[in-house]
């Protein structure tokens, strides 16, 4: 049977962002796949190395455009966790609330892209609509719809007026109202579930072992939610729940998602109704002390990690960013094999990819002999980035 | 019962005008902390270099001795780093945005003036002695 090389991307009409898949088909069958990542690589973990605390938070925030705030935190609470420094209460909630509008209005910009890559365009127009309740609430507390700067060493930057509260709360009923339809709409509309129920199926074992993270590993029941695993901010002392499902396809990812929506929701309510007062930032000093974390969050996409090191000057040595969508591409491709063509965008949609965040370059050591590990004579295959 | 959710959805979209904002006939949605721009004061600048110490994309370039404040405007993120840190006061971020411009760099140049010269019988009882 003659095999076909498809390659899709890095530009193409149905990514966003540039990656490649060398896609080998029998037919309409995908029979193997080879992933390049890597495109959007700007070199932003060492340009970390160059610039100290107060600068650093920018640039760090725009490893990604979406999940922005949970890098931004993630990377200050791991400096503020080697220097000692305790965030107040109130900064806690602060960070608390923009994480989960962030995670709210990701998961909205998701659900629509994903009704797009299935041609369902209405959706896709009425999900970005009530998002903007979610981005005109951020930006009404912190100044801009993604990138907010919330956050420094020791606290947050802004604080919270009571009006300001006022108004963020005043537009959660519409938004809930919102929700509850969009899991009707899930439910019953017949051409969605044709094209999500049974698609990419990723059982428990195998997103064990390919080490899925986020709504990918909830939805085929790994109960693995770093807020409540390895807790943070104030998760511990709120009340929500983790949402998993048994499904593991596409299908099993979308309820997850807007089961999330509207969990965060309940936290924003929660943490904007039961706001405690005080400062918002506590003295950090201008060094860190020399020492090495893993800090870890998480963001809507999953677990996202940076590993920190620091050296006792005003800058970091190093950090090291793995995301979430870097974890949860050897799912994407697994669940390709075997499945049409037609299914690519979907499949590659369900994980939430987030190009921005996945592209960190890795040096490998050369030279002199490697003996068995050395690789193959023209390049590796698989995985380069 | 699904001609009826058919019929409301009609309705509503018919009736209900665009969910959309009219720009530019209606302004631009902004609210009291949107950071649109950064706007410069040169009167009162202690020309300290602060705002081009903590600039993250190193938009702000300060000379002392010739005493001149210059931003490339493409470079600025509009965080607000600058704004929070001059202890005189002298830059805001306003909600409104900037306007296209043509060519790069966008650069914004200041000669900050001297400060006027200490009165040197200012509180003196007796001036001129």
């Amino acid at each position: 049977m003659t095999r076909i090389v498809v390659p899709i991307g890095p530009q193409h009409p149905a990514l966003k962002e540039p990656v490649n898949f060398r896609v080998v088909t029998d037919g309409e069958r995908i029979v193997d796949l080879e992933l390049n990542l890597s495109y959007s690589h700007r070199g932003i973990e060492k340009a970390a190395e160059q610039r100290d605390f107060i600068r650093v938070l920018p640039l760090i925030e725009r490893v990604c455009g979406i999940c922005s705030h949970s890098h931004a935190t993630v990377f200050s609470k791991g400096i503020e966790e080697i220097m000692g420094v305790e965030i107040p209460p109130r900064a806690q909630y602060i960070r608390t609330i923009i994480a989960e509008l962030e995670r709210m209005h990701s998961h909205m910009l998701w659900l629509g892209v994903a009704a797009h890559e299935v041609g369902f365009n209405t959706l896709f127009m009425w999900t970005w609509r009530d998002r903007e309740a979610v981005l005109d609430t951020l930006e009404e507390l912190s100044g801009n719809r993604v990138h907010y700067n919330m956050n420094e060493i020791g606290g947050v930057r802004l604080d919270l007026s009571p009006s300001q509260v006022e108004a963020a709360l005043a537009r959660m009923p519409v938004l809930e109202e919102r929700i509850r339809a969009y899991v009707g709409m899930v439910e019953d509309e017949e051409t969605m579930l044709t094209r999500f129920r049974g698609v990419g199926s990723l059982s428990r074992e195998e997103a064990l072992s390919f080490g899925a993270v986020g709504p990918t590993a909830r939805a085929s029941g790994v109960d693995y939610d770093v807020r409540k695993d390895d807790p943070y901010l104030v998760y511990d002392e709120i009340p929500w729940n983790v949402v998993t499902d048994t499904n593991g396809d596409v299908y099993g990812r979308t309820k997850v998602r807007i089961g999330e929506i509207a969990e965060s929701l309940g936290i924003v309510r929660h943490c904007l109704e039961n706001l405690p007062g005080g400062p918002i930032r506590a003295e950090a000093p201008k060094a860190a002390p020399p020492g090495e974390i893993l800090s870890r969050y998480e963001a809507p996409r999953g677990e996202v990690a940076h590993f920190i090191r620091t050296n006792g000057t005003a800058r970091v040595e190093r950090v090291d960013i793995r995301t979430p969508t870097l974890a949860n591409w050897t799912s994407v491709a697994h669940c390709l094999i075997g499945r049409p063509l037609a299914d690519v965008p979907v499949i590659v949609a369900a994980i939430d990819p987030c190009l921005s965040c996945t592209s960190r370059i890795t040096l490998v050591k050369s030279g002199g002999d490697l003996g068995k590990d050395a690789p193959p004579p023209n390049g590796p295959r698989g995985w380069s980035r | 019962m699904g001609l009826i959710t058919i019929a409301k959805t009609i309705s509503r979209n018919v009736f209900g005008g665009p969910a959309t904002r009219r720009y530019p006939a209606e302004p631009a949605k902004r609210y009291d902390l949107t950071r649109g721009r950064l706007v410069f004061e040169p009167e009162n600048c202690r020309l300290c270099r602060i705002c081009m110490l903590r600039c993250p994309t190193q938009a702000i370039v300060v000379e002392r001795k010739e005493r001149t404040w210059e931003i490339d405007h493409f470079r600025c993120i509009t965080c607000g780093n600058c704004v929070d840190l001059c202890p005189a006061n002298v830059l805001h971020l306003e909600p409104v945005y900037r306007e296209p411009e043509a060519d790069r760099p966008a650069k914004e140049f200041h000669r900050i003036p001297e400060p006027p010269p200490e009165n040197a019988d200012a509180g003196c009882e007796t001036p001129g002695v």
